[in-house]
């Protein structure tokens, strides 16, 4: 038997080298869809990292925590608030944890809704705002210091009714830095509440439907405003997204559930998702593509290979060698050059990635981020694995037919072909 | 061992067009036997070779090797018959490029039961018996047509098979490289009681044969004992 392999196996080297050509064309073929695939795969893999974190940061955070029935209500109902108490309680909960050493960030927001008016206009607009504690939230999310302010600046947390409001908004009040307008939203008593403010930043996140109601306010603010000290949400920022599952595990463990609803950022980030899936069908279609393409080469250039060699494979089967050894004989082939060309291939992507990393190219922010990366094409293992294992189901599938068709032929009739 | 054909007929369908390449033979070649298939082109003779060597089935007939019935054996019997019973010459020698001499007169016996260090010694006796143990790390490109039927005539030997069939072994050879490789054939038949069966249509040939069976138009027409 081990005779036996060995001589496949060598017949099937030396049948590779016999039509350098036609090899060569096929291993190009295995290289140049293997370097496109593994550049495909990790651009999409680095690039949902980035996109990711990017919406973590900018938006959901890690962990929300909110009061029990007010995720799926009204939001900015001031019905469901957590107290002082209760935010305390968390931030506790978390300290005394060994995942202490785990919490980057912990900020909280109120979401409110109303109306922004210009000073001496009558035009109002409808704004959807978030109330954050400028300082922390800045420093969770430096992008809205840095990268979305248009003009003027971001919240500095240190005059009472500075406001930001999105270029859409600006452009509809005709405001501008500086501008005092007034804000009227309902609060805790029921009635409309009026607070006078300054802008002081107008910002962009580059989608124009939240660019034309937003708007920050500080907490206190707004706390002030509705005449509460509660909050909606609790954002807690992780040092490792990895880390969210065992801190949420851990949180809902620790929390009354009856008070508290604990969310990770994938139950909130529902457009993530949407997202995530729509590139990654474009990239399943991708592959299937470069896939079928190679199965329709390979298949070709071993057929000819196969059908010139059909006499060959006559007198194997005269002298009694049997289907199982010849189809094997194929099968080698196509295995040795998947194997070389596929590794060969996987390199080169590896360098290619590496290399167009290396460029620093920049890209514009991810769909909802507020701070672009450069491009980026990180390689790693189970992509290499994975891409291999593809690479190698391919070449065995473009064995099938040429094998089924040899198996299929007369002996005398491959003896007698030319 | 003895083959026995009885009453044999192969049909064959070439397009639309029906072709009777044997018509009812019946013959007997015994054990040892160096027999010459003779006739003209299209007269059967092949097609007669490719039954005895199980490369092909009957139409109607049937076909004894010794007293077992092959004619409805099955694919994995007739291969099992192939691969130990039965060496094959063939006219455009058919040896496998990608092998070199000694891998080529090797390959039929790789999977069987065999010593390895007799098989060896036996190869190496064959390739110095029909003087080629220089070339024996040669590829089949680098020979000459003599060469590659000695080559071929050693890997159907070295197996030490009961048959060895030859369809036109010197047809793509010169007449004196022709009477060398059917002299050394002869020889071998002799030493190793072998039955050797080949066809020609060439006079010189086919008269080196013990016994010449003449067919025509898929019949035997004839048979003549020349020697033994």
């Amino acid at each position: 038997m081990g005779k036996l392999l060995s001589i496949i196996l060598k017949n099937a080297f030396r049948n590779l080298l016999r039509n350098k050509r036609r090899t060569l064309l096929t291993g190009m073929a295995i290289i140049i869809s293997t370097v496109a695939m593994l550049l495909i795969m990790d651009y999409n893999k680095t690039s949902m990292y980035f996109f990711r974190e990017g919406q973590i940061q900018s938006r959901w955070g890690h962990i929300q925590v909110k009061k029990k029935g007010y995720y799926g209500s009204e939001t900015t109902s001031l019905k469901y608030m957590l107290s002082k108490e209760e935010v305390a309680k968390v931030k506790k909960v978390i300290k005394e944890s060994n995942f202490k050493k785990n919490m980057k960030h912990f900020l909280v927001r109120i979401n409110f809704s109303g109306l922004l008016l210009k000073e001496g206009d009558s035009e109002a607009s409808i704004v959807v705002g978030s109330a954050i504690d400028p300082q922390k939230e800045t420093l969770a999310n430096p992008g809205l210091k840095y990268g979305n302010i248009y003009d003027g600046n971001f919240l500095s947390g240190q005059e009472p009714g500075e406001l930001v409001i999105g270029t859409g908004l600006a452009k509809r009040l005709n405001l501008k830095v500086s501008d005092v307008v007034y804000l009227y939203s309902v609060g805790g008593t029921g009635l409309p509440d009026i607070m006078e403010g300054k802008i002081s930043g107008i910002i962009s996140f580059g989608t124009k439907s939240v660019d034309d109601i937003i708007i920050y306010a500080d907490v206190e603010d707004i706390q002030k405003l509705f005449g509460t000290e509660n909050i909606h949400d609790i954002v807690i920022f992780l040092d490792d997204t990895n880390n969210v599952n065992d801190v949420l595990k851990y949180m809902k463990s620790k929390l009354d559930p009856n008070t508290y609803e604990i969310f990770a950022w994938s139950d909130l980030a529902t457009d993530y998702k949407q997202v995530v899936s729509y590139i990654f069908q474009n990239f399943f279609f991708t592959i299937f593509i470069i896939v079928v393409v190679l199965i329709f080469l390979s298949t070709n250039t071993i057929l000819m290979s196969v059908m010139e060699r059909m006499s060959e494979f006559g007198t194997l089967r005269a002298i009694g060698r049997n289907r199982i050894e010849i189809s094997l004989m194929i099968i080698f082939e196509a295995i040795i050059l998947g194997i070389v060309c596929s590794i060969t291939g996987l390199g080169i992507g590896a360098f290619l990635a590496k290399f167009l990393t290396s460029l620093s190219i920049p890209l514009p922010p991810p769909p909802g981020g507020s701070i672009s990366y450069p491009l980026s094409i990180f390689t790693n293992p189970e992509s290499l694995l994975l891409i291999f294992l593809i690479q190698m189901a391919t070449i065995l599938i473009a064995t099938i037919y040429p094998v089924l068709k040899i198996s299929r032929v007369k002996i005398i009739d491959a003896i007698r072909y030319y | 061992m003895k083959i026995v054909f009885e009453d044999v007929y192969k049909r064959y369908k070439i397009g639309k067009v029906d072709v009777n390449a044997l018509n009812g033979i019946s013959l007997t070649i015994n054990k040892g036997e160096f027999v010459c298939i003779a006739g003209p082109s299209g007269s059967g003779k092949t097609t007669l070779l490719n039954l005895i060597g199980c490369l092909d089935s009957s139409t109607t007939g049937n076909i004894y090797f010794d007293d077992y019935n092959i004619t409805n054996a099955k694919e994995k019997v007739l291969e099992k018959i192939r691969k130990e019973k039965i060496g094959f010459i063939f006219q455009s020698f058919n040896l496998i490029e990608t092998l070199n001499v000694f891998e080529n007169i090797e390959y039929p016996s790789i999977g069987k039961k065999v010593n390895k260090k007799e098989l060896y010694e036996r190869i190496e006796n064959f390739l110095k018996e029909i003087e080629i143990t220089e070339l024996k790390k040669r590829f089949p490109n680098e020979l000459s047509g003599g060469q590659k039927q000695r080559v071929a005539i050693a890997r159907a030997f070295v197996n030490q098979p009961q048959i060895i069939l030859a369809d036109e072994p010197t047809a793509n050879l010169d007449s004196a490289t022709a009477n060398k490789v059917i002299s050394l054939m002869k020889r071998i038949n002799k030493e190793q009681n072998t039955s050797l069966i080949f066809s020609t249509h060439d006079y010189e040939i086919m008269n080196m044969a013990d016994r010449i069976i003449r067919i025509h138009d898929g019949k035997v027409k004839g048979e003549e004992i020349k020697n033994g």
